[in-house]
């Protein structure tokens, strides 16, 4: 069964479908996977031990019945702990005085249960979602699993460590400057924010309206698929995610994206590159002119939004949030209305910009982020927390600003082992050619099938 | 009007005196822990200024296409 820690979604689906083993079984599995290992990782904030187990023997119960179990049949999938699980808190990585407890489940999570998912518990993230390091002060740091003095990246940093560790084959995470595909990126897995307002984000605690995006952390490109066409109802695009790259066109935006970077990650993005030209895709330079004022119209808007959201908590509990989210959430109330306009302006001038670029190409390609994982030690710090903020979200940031689909896959490590990921990113609503690309990449590259050593 | 637009020159005194305005009292040592990060916002409004903006059409969306 441990074989199974680290199967593809679909292959565990498959394999349940097929009967050769139950849903059950893989529950337990994983549970107990859970059990010995996170302990070194702090991934999960609840374990759902009972409720995994129950929703396992009805993926049984359904196939010996002879109805279908779902394309994601028996699957172990964990959710960011900011995404309503009914009877479950949802803590958002907060205080507790802010903790809420759901009554029903968030869309995503009932699509993932009709697709036959086994939800196996909710993930930690960093204080509302608001930064990259995890480091937390009310739920301890989650730790990545390639070196646990390391920061696993976030928010969704539990979602991508417990994916990394074998403890679940997909997660869910929230993306509002580079949340899902920052940790997918330095903890070595694949993680894909979708175009604006595909999948929907009620039942989960916003940060910026205008930002968030909410979508999957898998293993490979395929699986992201997968969960992307559970999570947004829509047919699965296998077909075209299959279809090889010959003949699509890769823009190098090599302006800003490609500048100030890591040498072992411009090195490893560089390699990558030169890999999907093997396929026979065409890399072409392009200029997107104002790409590097994209992170300034997002800050704007995601700090004006967050201070709306937290305005009540802000005035009478500002104790109890952490100082560098406290930092965040308090600047946010001295931004002029007229600057947040300003900043909106920026963000359709912005994304004309992305998508006129986007007409000469089929997607773009860059590094995720500038550097690999910085180590845990000291990024609780507000300076520091703020300063990775800027260095992390550096490349993720305009895909959440222009709404565009942006995925993250594993592209090499460095000497001292740490993952390093590329970004792909398409036009509005073509998850499909964005997933073909990182789908062809995965097919001739074996970064994504990498494991950590936990013991 | 003439705009003050150095976001460096902004003090802790002024920012005491814009929380205010707007019916936020904050603890000293919150208005000091906050003061470069709203100067760091200044400074990045005042990029995108210079973002040729009026070239748009004045008609606006708040989401993504």
């Amino acid at each position: 069964m441990e074989d199974l820690w680290f199967a593809s979604a679909s292959e565990i689906a498959r394999r349940i479908t097929g009967r050769s083993v139950t849903a059950v079984e893989v529950a337990e599995a994983f549970l107990k996977h859970i059990a010995v290992h996170d302990r070194l990782l702090n991934s999960f904030l609840n374990v759902m031990t009972d409720q995994a187990l129950d929703a396992a023997q009805r993926v049984d119960d359904a196939l010996r019945a002879g109805r279908p179990p779902g394309p994601l049949a028996g699957v172990p999938v964990a959710v960011k702990d900011l995404i309503d699980i009914a009877g479950m808190p949802t803590t958002a990585g907060a205080h507790r005085r802010f903790h809420t407890m759901a009554h029903e489940d968030a869309p995503v999570v009932t699509r993932l249960r009709d697709a036959g998912a086994i939800i196996v518990g909710k993930t930690g993230l960093h204080e509302f979602a608001y930064g990259v390091t995890n480091a937390n002060p009310h739920a301890g740091s989650v730790r990545n699993p390639w070196d646990r003095s390391r920061t696993p990246g976030g928010s969704s940093g539990g979602s991508a460590a417990a994916v990394a560790a074998g403890f679940c084959a997909a997660a869910l995470g929230s993306d509002t400057g580079g949340s899902i595909r920052i940790p997918a990126s330095l903890c070595g897995i694949t993680g894909l924010k979708p175009t604006y307002g595909t999948v929907p984000t009620s039942g989960v605690v916003p940060l910026s309206w205008a930002l968030d995006h909410l979508g999957p952390l898998t293993r490979t490109a395929s699986d992201a698929g997968l969960l992307f066409s559970v999570l947004a109802a829509i047919p699965r695009p296998a077909e075209e995610i299959g279809r090889g790259i010959a003949g699509l066109r890769i823009g190098i935006p090599r302006h800003f994206f490609w500048e100030e970077l890591d040498p072992e990650v411009e090195a490893a993005c560089r390699q990558a590159v030169g890999t999907l030209a093997a396929q026979g895709a065409a890399v072409l330079d392009v200029v997107i002119p104002h790409a590097q004022d994209a992170g300034a119209a997002a800050t704007l808007i995601l700090s004006v939004e967050a201070a709306a959201y937290h305005e009540r908590r802000l005035r009478e509990h500002g104790e109890a949030f952490g100082e560098d989210v406290r930092a965040k959430l308090d600047r946010g109330l001295f931004v002029s209305a007229v600057d947040y306009i300003l900043a909106q302006r920026a963000r359709a001038f912005l994304t004309r910009e992305f998508i006129q670029t986007l007409r000469g190409i089929d997607v773009l390609v860059t590094p995720t982020t500038i550097t690999p994982a910085a180590p845990l030690e000291g990024s609780d710090q507000t300076a520091s927390s703020l300063a990775m903020s800027q260095e992390y979200t550096r490349f993720t940031y305009p895909f959440n600003l222009t709404g565009l689909p942006a995925l993250s896959v594993p592209c090499g490590f460095t000497a001292q082992g740490l993952p390093i990921g590329l970004q792909i990113a398409g036009r509005p609503r073509d998850e499909a050619t964005v997933l073909r690309v990182g789908h062809t990449y995965q097919q001739v590259t074996e970064w994504h099938l990498r494991r950590p050593t936990l013991d | 009007m003439t705009e003050r637009n150095d976001p460096a020159t902004l003090t802790r005194e002024q920012l005491e005196v814009i929380a205010r305005t707007r019916g936020y009292e904050f603890s000293p040592d919150r208005l000091t822990a906050v003061l470069p990060e709203v100067r760091r916002l200044r400074a990045l409004a005042g990029r995108l200024r210079m973002l040729p903006l009026d070239d748009l059409p004045p008609a606006m969306t708040f989401t993504p296409p």
